[in-house]
């Protein structure tokens, strides 16, 4: 007869399993021999008095520590964050050396900052070096990777700084060149990397720099009757209306001009962005200026 | 660098409103209606660099902005031989 179609008023007496006894004393199996709970129980004491020392401890280290400022005390002043790497002197770098060895005056100071070294160049030689710089033997830049400006409206003879960033594929080397200039220019250097026409226009496009002896020198993004060079800085960075605005974009209607207005005096123009809002409410102090916006 | 900071780096009076201004004996100018704070900067360095010229030129004797929140007024003091006899 199978175990467990056994029926409950069986004369066999059950045999005690572990796994049914829910009596709370563990099986005979389960308990150790007296040696062994004598060791249990020194473990069990050992670990206590671990615990208790690191209580004592943590207790000690607490009543060690200063206690809080009182209120009205003022907090120590913040240490300022290290600062960040500086400019260093390059005119000892290789390549500076090699520049002034052949240009002279013509190549003005050197400094490298985290590793990229810049040299200030007069305009005058700027194709002269760049050829030399391309047609180097040890590392030669064959590619202009950029050419961008700097406006500096506080320098009035020279306010713009016309920047050649060069890499030289074969050597993995980077270097800038940087030329002052004013609004006349410096020469192209599209004889050097045919890649510059685009740039230079760009330049002059943005910037009104001029740039001698250019293929092509016209705008390239803005339209042609465009007044003005945006990337200035007297130029706003808000719409402008001008001349070719005018003549060109759509004219507005009474109630979209109204409209405007009306934005503008109530800041709702800037309605589209959750933190200006914001911002707009602490102007406005919290007044329902206009219910309708809500 | 915030509009305050332009002004105070170009040596340009400050004001909170037109009428302000006014009362100083400064002319109201150029006025910029900007979006956002970094268009507010840019507005503000615009209007300063052409006063600037101006005062350079010797058109204006003071330069000054009128700081709004959402609008920056250029505005100059003529030099004293320019003011017309009233």
């Amino acid at each position: 007869m199978p175990e467990d179609t056994k029926q409950p008023d069986s004369e066999e007496p059950a045999k005690p399993d572990a796994s049914t006894d829910t009596s709370g004393s563990p099986p005979p199996s389960a308990i150790p021999p007296a040696g062994e709970l004598a060791g249990a129980d020194a473990e069990k004491a050992a670990m206590v008095e671990q615990a208790k020392s690191r209580v004592a401890a943590v207790k000690e280290g607490l009543a060690s520590q200063p206690a809080a400022p009182a209120e009205g005390t003022p907090k120590p002043p913040v240490k300022k964050k290290d600062e960040g790497p500086k400019p260093t002197d390059a005119s000892s770098h290789p390549l500076v050396k090699k520049l002034k060895a052949k240009f002279g005056e013509a190549v003005g100071d050197a400094s490298e900052f985290i590793g990229q070294l810049s040299v200030n160049v007069v305009g005058d030689q700027i194709v002269a070096i760049c050829n030399f710089l391309k047609n180097d033997e040890k590392t030669p830049f064959d590619y202009l990777s950029d050419l961008t400006c700097v406006h500096y409206p506080d320098n009035k003879q020279t306010p713009f700084e016309v920047v050649y960033n060069l890499y030289s594929i074969s050597e993995n080397e980077r270097v800038r060149l940087k030329v002052k200039t004013s609004e006349e220019g410096v020469e192209s250097v599209t004889s050097v990397w045919p890649a510059a026409n685009w740039l230079e226009r760009e330049v002059f496009d943005l910037f009104g720099v001029q740039f001698k002896n250019h293929p092509d020198l016209r705008r390239l993004l803005l339209p042609p009757d465009w007044e003005g060079y945006p990337l200035r800085k007297d130029f706003p960075l808000e719409f402008v209306e001008n001349a070719w605005t005018e003549k060109h974009l759509p004219e507005m209607s009474d109630v979209q001009v109204e409209q405007i207005q009306q934005r503008r005096v109530y800041g709702l123009e800037i309605l589209s962005v959750p933190q200006e809002r914001m911002m707009r409410d602490i102007f406005r102090g919290g007044k329902e200026v206009m219910t309708k916006d809500k | 660098m915030t509009p305050k900071e332009i002004a105070a780096h170009y040596d340009a009076k400050v004001f909170d409103s037109p009428d302000a201004a006014k009362v100083a004996g400064f002319v109201l100018g150029e006025t910029l209606a900007p979006r956002n704070v970094w268009n507010k900067a840019s507005a503000a360095s615009a209007i300063v660099l052409k006063l600037v010229d101006k005062r350079e030129s010797g058109e204006a004797e003071e330069i000054g902005l009128v700081i709004e929140p959402w609008r920056v007024t250029g505005c100059y003091k003529p030099h004293p031989t320019e003011v017309p006899a009233a």
